[in-house]
């Protein structure tokens, strides 16, 4: 491969560019001017995953990501995600994955059992996640959907903190659904920095 | 195009580069993008076809009228003020500090507090996140805030440490350094002092606590340009907000008399807002014969040093008081600033060393000419004018400065001069590391 081709065949980069696409109608979505909530951050997480249809990739490792609420709703908040993923394989540390995912809050109440956690009165909200996953190692292949739940989401103003999110990344090439991996992010604390 | 003989090594090469680039970028732009004195040297701060209260028009400073200020430089007699305070209060309290610990010598403050809420009076308070780190005298004395909430008080920790906020290490470099107190719309203080031991305990005894100065006026418009920044800055944080109405507004107080005013100017430095260079820097380039100034721990970059020069160089009389410092490594660290502030031709004095332990000069002061006086929480020093939260008054009251110039005399026939060369000799490789924690930590 020597073309520009950002190292993806046509059908990935086809993908790539509806989720740039859908990433920028989101982003036209978000309020004009100072917005009272911070919305847009970065994140560190500690990922552990198991590879199913590539053993090999089993894995743990830390997460880098970026994140954008412009919303404050109290149902269905979404957000949009993205993520890299560096971790320890059976042939050493490297670059794993990338995804890029749309979350969505079901809801936030202040009242739960997880106030202990956390310094100031936050909310609690369960979390949904659907996107893609690009494996560094196959790049040739169509990327994976990836699907996570987020069970235990407190949120400050200006912090995020999940714990204990398991995932699954599903290959659904050649008109089937099977399980490419499954894992655990077992924490991730996102800085809304504005 | 370059060739690259393992596709995927390349690739891979390529993402961590731009992850790390990207991440460097973001940490520091983040950390010190809004990190800068240069409005103490430049803008309207330096036009000198404005007259000072014209730069503060220009800058956006409102004024206000203030009852003549009631001074407290006594920790109990602040604490026992600030009882009766709340004790008094009908409506609502609003309470912010950046050191805030509960001990035996300050639970009375803190049992008004507890009395108040239960009888349904709306109290606020926002304390630094550090407060439960406080390195002071405090720390053998202080019991946490947990059972405020348990009475209804709003209690919020800005910036708060801990483990799982270390992502966000940039941020945490500022801090709430205010200290306010508003009551039911018509008292207002401001000043250095906590609700904590070291502040509220006795400083002339062996309680080892520190000295410092609490301000208390009666205004109803400046109480209202307080509760609103507050409630900005609330809402931002918390989510228990506080309705938008709740406070009387700006507008609705504008005309209501205060008894013997003294005009006065607020300016408030929360969140995003950087205003204290200009501030400090209208009033530095307005003065025409003095400045004293009690700078708490005054370590000062470029812009600061440049202002101090410039005023020295039009003939006016700079007088800057050091605290000594008890603590060994506290006072290292800002004694490598001395040579610097020397250099600018400041008449820079320490007050006298001793065996003895010597409450800490906390105080924070700037009079100008003889008219202008500037108190509030802002030291005079790089962390006060970029990285924390501070509110400050400038009183335009002779007898006032007055008032406050002969408590400065009073130090000041306490102190010394430094020579040069003991300045050179302070500058040591260890000094500078505690310089540097002591430049960003404050």
């Amino acid at each position: 491969m020597t073309g520009p081709s950002f190292f993806m065949p046509s059908v990935v980069r086809r993908q790539f560019l509806v989720v740039v696409f859908l990433i920028i109608s989101f982003l036209s979505l978000a309020p004009l001017g100072a917005s009272p909530v911070r919305s847009f951050g970065y994140g560190l997480s500690a990922i552990g995953e198991s590879g199913i249809s590539h053993p090999e990739s089993t894995m743990g490792g830390i997460g880098l990501s970026l994140a954008y609420a412009p919303f404050s709703f109290p149902w269905f908040e979404p957000s949009l995600k993205g993520e890299v993923v560096a971790g320890n394989t059976s042939s050493g540390f490297s670059l794993r994955f990338v995804r890029a995912a749309m979350g969505f809050d079901l809801f936030r109440t202040l009242r739960h059992p997880f106030s202990v956690m956390t310094n100031n009165p936050s909310a609690w909200s369960v979390s949904l996640d659907i996107g893609v996953q690009f494996d560094f190692d196959r790049m040739d292949e169509l990327p994976k959907l990836y699907l996570a739940c987020t069970p235990i989401k407190l949120e400050d103003k200006d912090f995020w903190y999940e714990w204990c999110a398991p995932y699954l990344t599903l290959d659904c090439s050649d008109g089937g659904v099977s399980i490419d991996s499954w894992g655990f992010v077992l924490f991730r604390f996102t800085y809304l920095v504005v | 195009m370059v060739s690259c003989p393992d596709i995927d090594i390349c690739t891979k090469r390529k993402a961590a580069r731009i992850v790390a680039v990207c991440l460097s970028l973001a940490i520091i732009t983040v950390g010190m993008g809004c990190s800068t004195t240069a409005a103490m040297v430049s803008g309207p701060a330096v036009d000198d076809s404005l007259t000072l209260e014209e730069k503060f028009e220009t800058l956006g400073f409102p004024q206000v009228p203030v009852s003549y200020p009631i001074v407290y430089s006594d920790g109990p007699q602040w604490r026992d003020r600030l009882t009766q305070l709340v004790d008094q209060a009908e409506d609502y309290v609003i309470l912010v500090a950046f050191l805030a610990s509960e001990c035996e010598e300050n639970e009375m403050v803190y049992d008004a507090i507890c009395r108040k809420a239960d009888e349904g009076v709306d109290i606020w308070l926002l304390i630094d996140g550090t407060s439960s780190f406080d390195m002071t005298e405090s720390r053998y004395h202080m019991r946490t805030l947990g059972r405020l909430r348990e009475h209804g008080v709003k209690l919020f920790e800005y910036n708060p440490i801990s483990i799982n906020r270390l992502v966000g290490a940039p941020g945490m470099l500022f801090r709430e350094h205010r200290k306010i107190v508003v009551v039911d719309g018509k008292t207002a203080v401001i000043g250095g002092m906590n609700i904590n031991y070291i502040s509220m305990g006795d400083a002339t005894s062996s309680a080892k606590g520190q000295r410092d100065m609490m301000f208390e006026v009666i205004s109803p418009q400046l109480c209202s340009y307080l509760a609103k920044d507050f409630l900005t800055v609330w809402n931002r944080l918390s989510w228990e907000e506080i309705p938008s109405d709740r406070f009387v507004s700006v507008d609705a107080v504008a005309d209501v008399p205060v008894e013997e005013p003294v005009q006065a100017w607020y300016a408030d430095q929360s969140g995003a807002a950087r205003t204290m260079s200009s501030l400090y820097g209208s009033l530095i380039r307005s003065a025409k014969e003095s400045i004293d100034l009690l700078p708490f721990l005054p370590y000062c970059d470029s812009s600061m040093l440049q202002a101090l020069k410039d005023a020295v160089d039009r003939g006016v009389e700079v007088t800057m008081i050091m605290p000594f410092d008890s603590r060994p490594s506290n006072r290292k660290a800002s004694q490598y600033m001395v040579s610097d502030i020397l250099d600018t031709g400041v008449d820079l004095r320490r007050e006298n060393e001793t065996n003895e332990f010597l409450p800490l000069l906390h105080e924070k002061l700037m009079i100008v000419d003889g008219l202008y006086t500037v108190v509030g929480s802002s030291n005079f020093n790089y962390r006060s004018m970029n990285l924390s939260s501070e509110v400050v008054l400038v009183l335009k009251d002779e007898r006032f400065a007055t008032q406050m110039t002969d408590h400065f005399d009073k130090l000041h026939a306490t102190t010394r001069t430094i020579s040069k060369e003991e300045a050179e000799s302070w500058r040591s490789v260890g000094s500078f590391f505690a310089f540097i924690g002591g430049f960003f930590g404050g």
